[in-house]
């Protein structure tokens, strides 16, 4: 089990807000996912990217939420285990 | 005609198991070899490894799979025990090394490194400074020294891949923040590339960038991190002339048309 993270001062500057979280959502391991982008809008922390499974999705609401209680969590990143198989091979040609 | 399945960053963590091997049980009929380009695992941990060794197991592939790791298989310092897993499971794992494969009685030799971040010409670090900075810049280019030395071992062969997980080009890097360019990928890679000659370059790590890039040298680059591929994995035909290759059809799938750029299956 995870232990919560500590909220951050919400009064920070909001480029020091997302610094945070988006280290967070790097390392904290009910995520770990470096490529997570996030924006700030008012009180709405906005999170784009890919992860991998539902189950690391909703951990970025949970992550978000404990180090901003109270802000909106607008999570939009998608989950790479719903992508489907391909329908097309691609022609490559050799170098 | 060599055809070639390949997806990279698929994070396998014990909340994924099961959800791979219903895809990867066609590569079979679809494929006849299977590349996997690093950030096999959420966090590099052998239980992690060994849902994906299951994975591969539950698919029953009978094609080679020839893998390398990202940093993300190296987040629990277990990298070596990760390897050993998926070995058992059949995985050749590359690292600085290289393999010789027979696919149709053409020699396919695949050479592999990790790569690391860096930088690209104009925006890159140097090995200069602080020690951890020169660390940051000779891991980068120690790794791809012992990529161009597996190049080497791979030049008699009638195709030449060169599968790694960070970027060696700027170009499948578009899409991504400029910013962060430099910890995606560098240009050491691409240079060990073309000193050595090679058909084909897999990597993945840039989940934001672009699919398809070429090297200063002329090699053709393909990002397959599964975020920029939208799907479980890609496939290419990889050598022949479309337009000529009268068994494109059977190989692709769908009879080639008079100029096809993708074949349906």
């Amino acid at each position: 089990m995870t232990e919560a993270l500590d909220a951050l001062d919400p009064n920070e500057p909001v480029d020091y807000l997302i610094g945070h979280i988006e280290e967070a959502l790097a390392c904290d391991e009910r995520v770990n996912e470096p490529g997570l982008h996030v924006t700030i809008q008012g009180r709405r922390v906005f999170v784009d990217g890919t992860v991998s499974t539902h189950v690391r999705h909703a951990a970025v609401n949970e992550v978000v939420g404990e180090l901003l209680p109270g802000w909106t969590v607008v999570n939009q990143s998608t989950v790479a285990g719903e992508f489907p198989e391909p329908t097309v091979a691609e022609m490559e040609s050799l170098s | 005609m060599i055809r070639i399945a390949a997806v990279g960053d698929v994070h396998v963590g014990t909340d994924t198991a099961g959800s791979l091997s219903p895809h990867w049980s066609h590569l079979n009929e679809r494929a006849d070899l299977f590349l996997l380009a690093g950030d096999l695992t959420k966090r590099g941990r052998p239980d992690e490894g060994a849902v994906l060794a299951d994975e591969l197991r539950a698919a029953e592939l009978s094609i080679p799979v020839v893998a390398v790791l990202g940093n993300h298989d190296y987040e629990s310092d277990r990298e070596k025990e990760l390897a050993d897993i998926l070995g058992e499971a059949g995985v050749v794992v590359l690292d600085g090394s290289s393999v010789v494969l027979d696919v149709h009685g053409q020699s396919v030799g695949v050479a592999g490194a990790k790569g690391f971040g860096g930088g690209f010409p104009g925006a890159m670090g140097s090995d200069f400074g602080e020690p951890e900075m020169k660390a940051f810049m000779r891991h980068s280019r120690d790794v791809a020294h012992r990529l161009e030395t597996a190049m080497g071992e791979i030049q008699h062969c009638d195709v030449r891949i060169a599968l790694m997980h960070y970027a060696p080009i700027e170009g499948t890097l578009r899409g991504e923040r400029l910013e962060i360019w430099p910890f995606l990928g560098c240009y050491f890679l691409a240079e060990a590339v073309d000193r050595t000659g090679a058909d084909l370059v897999v990597h993945g790590h840039a989940h934001g960038g672009s699919e398809r890039g070429v090297t200063p040298g002329g090699v053709h680059v393909r990002n397959v991190a599964q975020p920029v591929l939208r799907h479980a994995y890609t496939l290419f035909c990889l050598g022949g002339s479309v337009e000529s290759d009268s068994d494109a059809d059977l190989l692709c799938g769908q009879p080639a048309e008079a100029e096809p750029v993708e074949a349906e299956l």
